[in-house]
């Protein structure tokens, strides 16, 4: 099953999600965001194909994780919690191995996977059709280059996963490198006629035609105004970070530049027509979705520019190996479960109805 | 050759690349901070010159690296367990246990194994 909640509402569960994986390494909030991610993620199906790709993703990311321990370990000697030594004679990995290089590695992974599965989450929730539906109106080329370019590696895992069953059931079995050679050839055959398909599509649908009218006058205007905003934001930002007595005109300049960028894209937008043709509708949960996630949000938000150093965690000397946790911080990472459980609830009342009609 | 020799040595190239970007970080870092500590430490004992003697910090040796130079000196902190921890790990325990037991809840529903179906 799909979820079907309105897309800003999984953006608004994005941000709140991605901001504390981003922001800390303590690891017992990463962990705690982490379970509350899982929740959603197992809600959403391991049965989709888009899962079922992402899921082989997500693997391999554990993998990694594991590895980066040893690396972590072998590679960085500094700490004061000495397990044991390696002779000093050993090139890189020669030294003593510290609790503090291993406790650096398991946060490093653990920040990595977590925010590996929240993206997964979030592609498995927003299809790709939904993505390009949100891009900006003067940007929609942009856009559906880069929705492409981000569905390329699912599809092709899925790809690589059909070809793989129906191989199977051939009898085939993969005992060295030249039983790959089935596998591979019809996925770079299969991959081929889809980007055959695809051009042919958007060639019948007129992508890349002249969609932008306008006079020259207007359009000369546009154009005038986003290298005046760009020159705007690139001297005021330079002068606020170089001469500090410049905090006004800088900040007037980057106000006026972001201001003229965005009148160009607004008026550019304006001329650009899309057509839709279903309508997005916004339902109680998913509005319970976008309330918790901005809450969430608001509160991680507020801790990390108010109370910094709560959310710090380092293990190697001056600073405690031993990870501070907060309940009251610990509380907006849970929220993230959210989504998954309402889904959950939905299904429920679903499966009693059919029970129900066939009874 | 079989595929999961591959995929391992292709996992031990792919950690290699990344070693140095996880690890240049670590060095960087400690390293910053041992400079910032002997720099407190030089503070703290230039600023004690007029006052009466204040007893000078703890220092230890770090551990040699063999990649490294010679072991810079830290003032050791107190980084021991503090028990003013403890009810902030069982709130934890706690928030831990409950999503664990939803994500444990949702895979037995969608495998289709749970009382409800």
């Amino acid at each position: 099953m799909r979820a079907t909640y309105h897309p800003v509402a999984w953006l608004a569960w994005l941000a709140a999600a991605a901001l504390p994986a981003l922001s800390t390494r303590n690891p017992l909030y990463l962990s705690l965001l982490l379970l509350a991610v899982g929740v959603t993620n197992l809600t959403l199906g391991r049965a989709n194909p888009a899962a079922r790709s992402w899921g082989t993703f997500l693997r391999f990311s554990a993998w990694l994780w594991l590895l980066t321990i040893p690396f972590a370990a072998f590679m960085s000697h500094y700490g004061t919690i000495v397990l044991f030594r390696l002779p000093a004679s050993w090139p890189a990995i020669g030294g003593p191995i510290t609790l503090e290089s291993i406790l650096y590695g398991f946060t490093s992974g653990l920040a990595l996977i977590t925010l590996l599965t929240i993206f997964a989450t979030f592609n498995i929730a927003v299809d790709q059709a939904r993505l390009l539906r949100m891009t900006p109106n003067f940007i929609y080329q942009a856009g559906v280059v880069a929705g492409i370019a981000v569905a390329f590696v699912p599809q092709m895992v899925a790809s690589w996963q059909t070809i793989q069953e129906a191989q199977q059931v051939r009898g085939h079995k993969v005992r060295g490198i030249r039983d790959l050679l089935p596998l591979l050839l019809p996925l770079l055959v299969t991959a081929l006629e889809r980007a055959m398909q695809l051009a042919e599509s958007m060639e019948a649908r007129g992508f890349g035609g002249q969609s932008v009218t306008g006079t020259p006058r207007r359009r000369l205007a546009n154009q005038t105004a986003i290298l005046a905003g760009l020159a705007a934001l690139g001297i005021g930002l330079t002068g606020l970070g170089f001469w500090p007595h410049w905090r006004v005109w800088g900040s007037l300049l980057v106000a006026g530049g972001v201001l003229l960028l965005l009148w160009s894209f607004w008026d550019q937008s304006r001329r650009v027509k899309r057509s839709r043709y279903h309508r997005w509708t916004w339902q109680r949960p998913a509005r319970i979705v976008l309330a918790v996630g901005l809450a969430s949000l608001a509160g991680w938000l507020a801790a990390w520019l108010l109370r910094p150093a709560a959310l710090s965690y380092y293990p190697y000397p001056p600073d405690s190996p031993w990870p501070v946790f907060d309940p009251l911080l610990g509380l907006p990472l849970t929220l993230a479960a959210v989504p998954g459980l309402l889904l959950q609830l939905e299904k429920r009342p679903r499966a009693t109805e059919l029970s129900r009609e066939a009874g | 050759m079989s595929i999961k020799r591959i995929v391992s040595v292709g996992l031990l190239v792919a950690a290699a690349a990344f070693a140095g970007v996880w690890v240049r970080p670590t060095e960087a870092a400690a390293m910053a901070r041992d400079r910032l500590a002997d720099g407190r430490a030089a503070i703290a004992h230039i600023g004690a010159a007029g006052a009466p003697a204040a007893p000078p910090p703890v220092m230890t040796p770090t551990p040699q690296s063999a990649t490294s130079g010679p072991p810079p000196l830290l003032p050791v902190a107190d980084r021991s367990f503090n028990a003013a921890l403890l009810p902030g790990y069982a709130a934890y325990l706690i928030m831990a246990g409950l999503l664990a037991g939803a994500c444990a809840w949702v895979a037995r529903r969608e495998d289709g194994v749970g009382p409800e179906r």
